[in-house]
């Protein structure tokens, strides 16, 4: 069985950027349950993305230097920054951490910026909220309508793509819909489109105003119709109660815990926040098949560290080369299923970028990316010497003396932190690194560098 | 020892950004070739002559050889249909060789990977030069390796920490966690593999001349490892950015430059070894690129494309089609003739030995640029 503490970090493994030092040390004394609450009220409120924080004078110098597209590849790479940075470092941790699920089960990868944070606010605002909203207000999105060419999709030339995948990713799933109903549907979202400024538009010349079957049903429906036949169906929320399960327990939902879930989040009308604490409250959660068993992605990876460590980029690309180099970037999902999570994310390209990113970050080492990339354009953050012009900061002073209150003790609670219940086997590792530390032998930082690239830090 | 199939090997060369064909594979006696082109056209006198019609780049001297020899094919109008304008996409569509590839994320190799993974007891089948994984390697089971420099990679992986990381092995055995399992499993299996290349290598003590830019030096380890008769059977190089909208002729130049002499490297030393027989050498584009000078002196990104096959085993060498008369063309751009994945369906079936429906999602009609059975000989 797990003691407290591992209970804690896993949960902030699963909900949050990364089990902090600081945040371990306040939970101890909270129940679970009690800390479920605490996570769920700080995601309350929303701060959206402005404009503001994305574009600048250097981006119209660059638009004027360069046009636009390659102002637009920058414009873009900068707000998968700033998500990333929100992932590990934002307020509202839960609601961030759950908006990259939906991000996954939404995915979305269009040039034009302004698309694209549209699209990601829409996802972070009803990401806690109702599913009903969430698939209503994304479906509307520019980014989505251009993805999956609904804009293409008027009468008399239907373009099933949206009404296809909208079925079969988004809601029900593959095999609880027919070819036809695909058919239908996309009769239903002809004339669904959007003005210039984004804003959604119903193009009533567009719309095939004629009788439908869809599911079983008929009628004259639009757009809207579809998605809550589609949300009345049970299978929508077994569908996404499962996801969801899977996204944060790293398995497969159980048979006979499946239908009493979904029930009840269907109950409920989708409401997000009760799915959680149905699963992050079970005692199933914290069972030894779960804790310790998951292999991070590469977003989860990187936010661990950027939050263990306090990191700040000063390079604007940074970030995205590593991304791109650990098979994972935000903001730019391969496909419309998304990003295939688990074993493959390590393979012999991307296993010793990950178990020495601990490295590459606290000694500031060059990301290189040695092929042409025309994604790449606009990376201007290589000095001549091929290492990043402006170094990364971090801070672990708050680590730093944490070991020197009791390095034997608190060491012992660093590994936990870091490697949860597999720190058992790593006793002999960490004895020895204790005594290196004291006598001087290793610093801090050599002592973090050594700690985090064990490949039990790979895993949560 | 390696199984007699995987002895065939496959180097393919990506020549990223959209080289432009018309002014690699010149049409000397197109007037509207000369019209459309004030600035940027090549001459008849300052190109290298393979036809009355055609002639290579001036930078190409050792194509034009291998054209002369018999070793080289090539291939015109090369594309698919609704030509995508986008490199993105358009690299997509190559590299999954499937028409709608935002759906996909599994490329052509990845899935010969899948199919032959019984040839590669190392798990080496395909190697992309490089750190990043394209899309092209990646199958659904298997996937191809990104190596950099796979001597580097050999003694990083011997060196202390991850010596002492291997030793554990029996002991994470002990533990209930599949994935930390398999991230052990994976040192383990990579040294073996890597140690098997690394030995193979040495073994034969290769000069190796520093090479003077990435696409050499690339090519370069591509050529050792396969004079060391590693397992490998296919390897990815990319060269560019050919992505010219401005200033074409000198950044093409220096481009084509550095192919010409990164390719006679790679065949002289294959022909040293007795190896070339084993090896086709595939390069293509995503795109070639509209015939239409822009007014930046260079040219936008245009449809199908010629492609270079080179082999000892061409059933045509040459030009194996004629090129558009590029009085018809679509939306500016030269029209496809040639689907690329036939070219693929007929390496796959006829040089690599393998069903092409199982990796191609469909059966497609195969040309054939090698004769039946080439792969076998």
């Amino acid at each position: 069985m797990l003691n407290h503490n591992q209970k804690i970090i896993h949960l902030l493994h699963r909900t949050t950027g990364g089990p902090r030092l600081k945040d371990l040390l306040r939970f101890q004394s909270q129940s679970i349950i009690a800390i479920v609450d605490e996570l769920i009220h700080k995601s309350s409120t929303y701060k959206q993305f402005t404009r503001d924080q994305v574009f600048d004078k250097n981006l119209d110098t660059l638009k004027k230097a360069r046009g636009v597209k390659y102002r637009n590849r920058v414009a873009k790479r900068r707000i998968s920054d700033l998500y990333i940075m929100q992932l590990a470092k934002g307020e509202e941790q839960l609601r961030e951490k759950i908006s990259f699920f939906w991000h996954d089960h939404f995915p979305v990868n269009v040039k034009n910026p302004g698309q694209t944070l549209s699209y990601l606010n829409t996802i972070r605002k009803h990401a806690l909220g109702s599913f009903r909203e969430l698939l209503h207000a994304v479906s509307r999105e520019k980014a989505m309508i251009l993805y999956l060419d609904n804009n293409k999709n008027i009468e008399g030339q239907p373009n099933e793509n949206f009404a296809r995948e909208v079925m079969e990713l988004f809601t029900l799933g593959i095999g609880h819909y027919t070819e036809n109903d695909v058919l239908e549907a996309a009769r239903a979202f002809t004339g669904w489109n959007n003005k210039n400024n984004g804003d959604f538009i119903h193009i009533q010349k567009h719309h095939d105003k004629g009788s439908k079957t869809i599911l079983g049903q008929t009628g004259q429906f639009t757009g809207d119709d579809v998605l809550n036949i589609l949300l009345d169906n049970k299978q929508t929320s077994r569908y996404i109660t499962s996801k969801l399960y899977q996204f944060l327990t790293g398995q497969t939902i159980p048979n006979g815990i499946k239908d009493s879930l979904s029930d009840q989040f269907y109950n409920s009308d989708y409401d997000i926040c009760l799915l959680l604490r149905l699963i992050l409250n079970a005692e199933d959660f914290y069972a030894p098949s779960v804790v310790s068993q998951k292999i991070k992605s590469p977003i989860e990876l990187i936010t661990n560290l950027v939050r263990l460590l306090n990191l700040e980029f000063k390079n604007a690309t940074y970030l995205y080369k590593i991304q791109m180099k650990l098979g994972q970037i935000v903001l730019y999902p391969p496909n419309v299923s998304g990003w295939t999570f688990g074993k493959s994310w390590i393979d012999l390209n991307t296993v010793t970028e990950r178990l020495e990113l601990g490295d590459k970050f606290l000694s500031n080492k060059t990301i290189r990316i040695n092929k042409p990339l025309l994604s790449l354009e606009g990376d201007e953050d290589s000095g001549e010497d091929g290492r990043p012009k402006n170094g990364n900061q971090f801070n672990f002073s708050s680590i730093e003396n944490f070991l020197h209150l009791d390095p034997e003790e608190n060491m012992k609670q660093l590994a936990q932190l870091l490697f949860n219940r597999l720190s058992n086997h790593l006793d002999v590792l960490i004895a020895e690194l204790t005594n290196r530390w004291l006598t001087g032998d290793i610093s801090t930082k050599d002592l973090l560098i050594v700690l985090l690239s064990q490949p039990e830090y790979q895993l949560n | 020892m390696e199984n007699k199939s995987s002895q065939k090997k496959l180097i393919i060369i990506q020549l990223t950004g959209g080289n432009d064909g018309l002014n690699t594979v010149i049409p000397i006696e197109n007037d509207i070739y000369y019209n459309a082109r004030p600035h940027l056209s090549i001459s008849k006198q300052e190109s290298l002559k393979l036809t009355d019609q055609l002639s290579f780049h001036t930078a190409l001297p050792y194509f034009q050889r291998l054209y002369f020899d018999g070793t080289l094919s090539i291939v015109n109008n090369v594309g698919y249909p609704n030509a995508s304008r986008s490199h993105f996409h358009s690299m997509d569509v190559w590299q999954t060789a499937l028409l709608s590839a935002h759906k996909h994320n599994t490329g052509w190799i990845g899935r010969y990977l899948d199919e032959n993974a019984h040839l590669f007891q190392h798990n080496m089948g395909a190697i992309e030069v490089g750190n990043i994984l394209s899309t092209v390697m990646r199958g659904h089971q298997q996937k191809g390796v990104g190596i950099d420099n796979f001597v580097d990679l050999h003694n990083h992986l011997k060196g202390e920490h991850y010596q002492s990381l291997i030793k554990r092995l029996p002991q994470i055995k002990t533990l209930s966690n599949d994935n930390l399992h398999h991230i052990y499993e994976l040192l383990v299996d990579s040294v073996d593999g890597l140690d098997d290349m690394y030995h193979r290598f040495t073994r034969r003590k290769l000069k190796t001349p520093v090479a003077k830019n990435v696409f050499s030096r690339s090519l370069k380890m591509v050529t050792d490892l396969i004079i060391s008769e590693v397992e490998t059977q296919i390897f990815y190089v990319s060269h560019g950015s050919f992505d010219t909208h401005v200033s074409q002729l000198p950044v093409q130049s220096k481009l084509l430059q550095i192919l010409n002499k990164g390719i006679q490297e790679c065949i002289d030393a294959l022909t040293t070894h007795d190896k070339m027989k084993d090896v086709s050498i595939l390069i293509f584009s995503e795109f070639g690129r509209r015939l239409q000078e822009n007014n930046g002196k260079g040219t936008d990104h245009g449809a199908a494309n010629n492609l270079y096959i080179i082999s000892k085993h061409l059933k045509k060498p040459g030009i194996y089609n004629k090129l558009d008369s590029l009085d018809s063309l679509v939306e500016g751009d030269v029209p496809f003739e040639i689907d690329f994945r036939r070219i693929y369906a007929n390496i796959l079936e006829d040089w690599l030995n393998t069903h092409s429906r199982l990796i191609l999602n469909e059966s497609v009609d195969k040309i054939d640029i090698f004769s039946h059975s080439a792969g076998l000989t």
